[in-house]
């Protein structure tokens, strides 16, 4: 080939070798400006262009948490640590509602909030810098979240921010959400963090009884301080005790306790005691604590309530039964009907107090008994009392605003760590719990943010169409009919064109 | 009118078109002649604008394809080698189809399709489904197609290819009613085809134009050289000398020989002087070889390129 | 461009294609309506969401033929030939397409009555669904479409939309794996354990942003997000593109 015609062949291909240079030279640039924008677009405008349409608005944050992050000053830091990676498919995971609401957080806090999401596997560091003194074991906190303010923790955890329905879980042991707290728990906390605590609790230690993990779990998101007061030679309520908790002693108290807790009552102290009849304490009548209740109208009883009601039974068994919360107490959970174990008789003092007006709380049905046992459970003998309705929970007050309070449970099913495992934080006897603490530590001096739970949709249909009848119906027109009468169409067209 | 201007269409280092440049005027037929593979498609290709060439010019009625398509799309109707039908339509809803790409408004388009569909005679096969039709009328739905639109142009890449000799009368008699208001360029590789209706004709070899020529002209150049096919019984080699020997004679060469026959494909020069036929029969008849068979050759397009390009 | 797309969508509705497709998503959509009916509870979107997992085998039925047949027929000689633009053929077959999905989707719809009828509930979050249906239809059509062109035969157009769109869906977990094996092999190169995983984490965001299902599954819950319905909008446009290009290609290649 002559070095001409090369020339030649050269000139002649610049229209096609332009439209090549153009044509992918245009593909690239397209990709790369879309790649571009994109990535601009979400970064920039990506949080200002999302919309909760939402009918409970799930996902975004309501006015009072808005107005509690407008609240803090421009240089709060609040930052929340997802201890996990976060997942690209949130759908269907614990996730599913606190993931979108917290890159609301985000959004609404300008700045003030900021939300990552660190694996500790991959990046041990993350603990230690959290958490220098290790104090919240952050190792085992894995599918958590961390928040931080100044050097400040706390830990939540995605079933704190759900409420579910127990019935499903008692018989499948697997939650169904009915409900999101995951702005409520999440605001609280946070709360806590910047503003501080708003009552401080103690709680008596050293009487046998079992443990206040959950209860304190609780004060803590209500934003009460917690403390123990173990039981000593020099027992005192300290000035700054906003709520004394009995949860659970399996023995009486002393009578330096007796001294020291009646003087508190007489301060106007708040009293919240939970004991149980079992098999640790069937020979405890609790002279000494019943002594100062009957200061406020109130007796724990050395009986055990035996319901015999089977439709207030739980599974068969007639001391695990429901119990019902009256007026003025009906509203204080979603359900008035919750739950009782082993629960001890409470009844009136039988020498009223004027200066007191006590109240029962929980009822059982007319049909119930109370019973004597011993150590081992059984009956003794005689025990049996003639059938009516029991309480097995009382409350007490003064008329005046500032007196004492006391709320007494015969049932350990409301502050028990077993329970609370057992049923959850979001347990009807736990928002039980909470309105009671409420109504003992004035609602004025809780500065909790108190956003109600977000109903999760519900998609059942009415009961009267969820038929076998008609689903076997729909199975027919849409699966059947409708399918195959395409299919007829089909090869009617195809035979009648192929001839045409 | 279409002006074509130094054509050039490479595809790797072949060039499929190398330099073609001509001209049709209004009205006119134009043949477009030349062998398998001389570049004929691709040429009325890059005319139509279905290829853009590596380098060259098409102006149609003034419009430049490739600046101005869609204007110089509008006048031209274009039947390609094989037609663009869809075996799953009928042909009225092909032809409506056609009508929605070439932008035939609702109102003209009944009277437009009637008219095609009367003059291509197609009505009796109107509502049927392309697939299902024969060759023939394939072919004429496609040149229906081509018309859609009232293009002053058409374009046809061999139109009569595989048809049986029936349908390519009525092809050609189709073809010549057309040319009374369009200007055509119909391809072909065989002569005798473009001589019935063409009024001038470009050759093409090799993709490049070998000829560009009136019908008449053509044929008188072509009539410069025929062949004559002769089988005889007698010996060859006698008979070879003796005809070479004839006046008018430019060469003489053996076909095909045996015991009983011998065949000659004789060249004569053609100055009509001499009738080189008579002589010939005078010359069988004084020998008493008696004559087989004694007929002219139609020239190969290749043996008329040669012929063009050696002069 | 209406030419192209009237036919188009009536070629569905003349071949057996149309009626086919149509009946196999209601068959789907049946089943899954079916029985979330038989639980008691319907949430449209998630049937919706279900739906969506058969893009990878409707999408290649409707796309396949939409070029690769004009190719094989020589039927694309009128697109060139014509005075239509390449770009508009090029609209008008994915709007055929995109046409045919909705008429499919009118088995949604029954449902959809039918669920309202019986007491159900269709929230917000079943609308987002249904947005987001229809984007990602528009993005998988323009892919499987550009699957079409790049051939003359209709079942490897078929392939190759099918693997495109498989890809897209398992964007997150090539992620995950990606993500994974990039820290595995710098950990052996002797990267240190911690720059080694943020470089896998940061390829496996990387390409899990590319993610459209991981984009839009806010969407279930009643958050639309402008920004993730841009992109596959982008996305469906780049292959449209492409696609014309490939259409153009035709025209001044010298292969």
């Amino acid at each position: 080939m002559s070095k001409e015609n090369n020339n030649e062949n050269m000139h002649n291909d610049v229209r096609a070798e332009k439209m090549k240079l153009f044509s992918i030279g245009s593909v690239v640039l397209l990709a790369a400006i879309i790649l571009l924008v994109n990535i601009l677009f979400d970064k920039i405008l990506g949080k200002a262009m999302t919309f909760d349409f939402s009918d409970t608005a799930q996902n975004s944050v309501s006015q009072l948490t808005a107005d509690y992050l407008d609240s803090l000053s421009a240089d709060t830091h609040i930052r929340i640590v997802g201890l996990f990676n976060r997942p690209e498919n949130v759908a269907n995971t614990k996730y599913q509602y606190i993931i979108p609401l917290l890159d609301d957080y985000v959004k609404t806090s300008k700045g003030k909030v900021t939300v990552e999401y660190i694996d500790p596997l991959e990046h041990p560091s993350i603990i230690n810098q959290l958490d220098p003194t290790n104090s919240q074991d952050l190792a085992k906190q894995a599918e958590n979240f961390v928040i931080e303010y100044n050097g400040n923790l706390k830990v939540i955890a995605p079933i704190d921010c759900y409420s579910y329905d127990e019935n499903y879980f008692r018989t499948t042991n697997s939650y169904l959400i009915t409900g999101n707290n995951a702005e409520y728990t999440f605001t609280n906390a946070m709360n806590v963090l910047t503003n501080g605590y708003a009552a401080k609790a103690y709680i008596v230690t050293g009487l046998k009884e079992e443990g206040n993990e959950n209860i304190t779990k609780i004060l803590n998101s209500m934003t009460i301080d917690v403390d123990t007061l173990a039981v000593s030679e020099n027992f005192t309520v300290p000035d700054d005790c906003s709520l004394l908790i009995l949860n659970g002693p399996n023995s009486d108290i002393s009578e330096k306790m007796y001294v020291a807790m009646s003087d508190y009552i007489s301060r106007g102290g708040k009293l919240l005691v939970a004991v149980d009849y079992s098999t640790y304490n069937a020979n405890e009548s609790y002279v000494r604590l019943n002594l100062l209740l009957s200061q406020m109208n109130i007796n724990i009883q050395h009986l055990l309530i035996y319901e015999n009601d089977p439709t207030y039974q739980l599974g068969g068994y007639p001391i695990d039964s429901n119990v019902l919360a009256i007026e003025p107490f009906a509203d204080y959970s979603s359900s008035p009907v919750l739950h009782n174990s082993y629960a001890r008789s409470i009844a009136y003092a039988e020498n009223p107090n004027t200066g007191f007006t006590a109240l029962p709380v929980l009822l059982t049905s007319d049909n119930a008994a109370t019973i004597e046992v011993d150590e081992s459970g059984r009956a003794v003998d005689n025990g049996m009392i003639t059938t009516a309705q029991y309480y097995a929970a009382m409350y007490s007050s003064t008329s005046n605003a500032d007196g004492a309070k006391a709320f007494v449970f015969g049932t350990l099913n409301f502050t028990s760590d077993q329970y609370i495992n057992s049923y959850g934080l979001n347990d009807y006897n736990v928002e039980f719990l909470r309105s009671c603490i409420r109504e003992l530590v004035s609602a004025q001096t809780l500065d909790g943010i108190n956003i109600p739970t977000k109903l999760v949709d519900s998609y059942t249909l009415a009961n009267s169409k969820s038929t076998t009848s008609l689903s076997t119906l729909m199975l027919v027109i849409f699966m059947v009919f409708i399918p195959v009468i395409l299919i007829s169409v089909a090869v009617i067209v195809y035979s009648k064109r192929k001839n045409l | 009118m279409i002006e074509i201007n130094n054509l050039v269409k490479r595809y790797g280092d072949k060039k499929a078109v190398n330099g073609i440049s001509f001209t049709v005027n209004d009205d006119e037929v134009l043949g477009f002649l030349g062998p398998n593979g001389a570049g004929k498609s691709t040429t009325m290709n890059i005319i139509t604008g279905y290829l853009s060439s590596t380098s060259g010019t098409v102006k149609v009625n003034g419009h430049d394809i490739l600046e101005e398509p869609e204007l110089a799309k509008k006048e031209i109707g274009y039947l390609p080698e094989n037609p663009p039908l869809y075996n799953d339509m009928t042909v009225a809803e092909y032809l409506d189809f056609v009508c929605d790409l070439k932008g035939v408004s609702r109102d003209k388009r009944k009277k437009q399709l009637e008219r095609i569909v009367s003059l291509v005679r197609i009505s009796e096969v109107y509502n049927r489904l392309i697939g299902n039709l024969s060759k023939g009328y394939k072919q004429r739905v496609g040149i229906a197609q081509a018309m859609v639109g009232n293009p002053s142009i058409l374009i046809l890449d061999e139109p009569t290819v595989g048809l049986d000799p029936n349908q390519i009368i009525e092809i050609r008699k189709l073809i010549k009613s057309l040319a009374k208001s369009h200007s055509i360029i119909i391809s072909s590789h065989i002569l005798s085809e473009i001589q019935e209706v063409a009024d001038r004709v470009v050759i093409i070899n090799k993709g490049k134009v070998a000829a560009v020529d009136t019908i008449s002209d053509l044929s008188k150049r072509l009539s410069g050289q025929s062949k004559l096919l002769l089988t005889f019984k007698g010996p060859l080699k006698e008979g070879l000398a003796k005809i070479r020997a004839l006046p008018g004679v430019q060469s003489a060469t053996p076909r095909l020989t045996d015991n009983t026959m011998s065949q000659l494909e004789i060249s004569i020069v053609n100055d009509n002087s001499a009738d080189v036929r008579t002589s010939i029969f005078y010359l069988m008849a004084k020998e008493s070889w008696p004559i087989l068979e004694f007929r002219s050759l139609d020239p190969s397009l290749e043996e008329v390129f040669l012929n063009i390009t050696a002069r | 461009m209406y030419a192209i797309f009237k036919r188009e969508f009536l070629s569905y509705f003349r071949s057996p294609v149309g009626y086919v497709a149509i009946s196999i998503f209601s068959f789907l959509a049946g089943f899954i309506f079916y029985s979330q009916f038989a639980g008691g509870s319907v949430n449209i979107g998630s049937e919706v969401i279900s739906l969506r997992s058969f893009f990878v085998i409707i999408v290649p039925i409707i796309t396949m033929g939409l070029l690769a047949e004009d190719k094989k027929r020589g039927t694309e000689i009128l697109y060139y030939t014509t005075p239509v633009s390449l770009f508009s053929v090029v609209a008008g077959k994915v709007l055929a397409a995109f046409a045919l999905y909705a008429v499919m989707f009118l088995n949604v719809v029954i449902h959809i009555i039918v669920t309202l009828a019986c007491g159900g509930v269709f929230g917000v979050g079943a609308v987002g669904t249904i947005i987001v249906f229809f984007f990602m239809a528009f993005m998988f059509i323009s892919m499987g479409l550009f699957a079409s062109a790049i051939t003359d035969n209709q079942i490897v157009s078929a392939i190759v939309a099918f693997i495109f769109i498989l890809i897209t869906q398992l964007l997150s977990v090539i992620g995950d794996y990606t993500g994974t094996a990039v820290t595995s092999v710098a950990s052996a190169i002797g990267v240190n354990s911690e720059s080694a995983s943020a470089v896998g984490t940061a390829i496996r965001s990387a390409i899990s942003w590319l993610d459209p299902f991981a984009k839009t599954q806010d969407f279930r819950l009643g958050v639309f997000s402008v920004s993730a319905l841009f992109f596959l909008l982008c996305i469906g446009i780049l292959f449209l593109y492409m696609t014309y290009r490939v259409l153009e290609k035709k025209r001044w290649s010298q292969a």
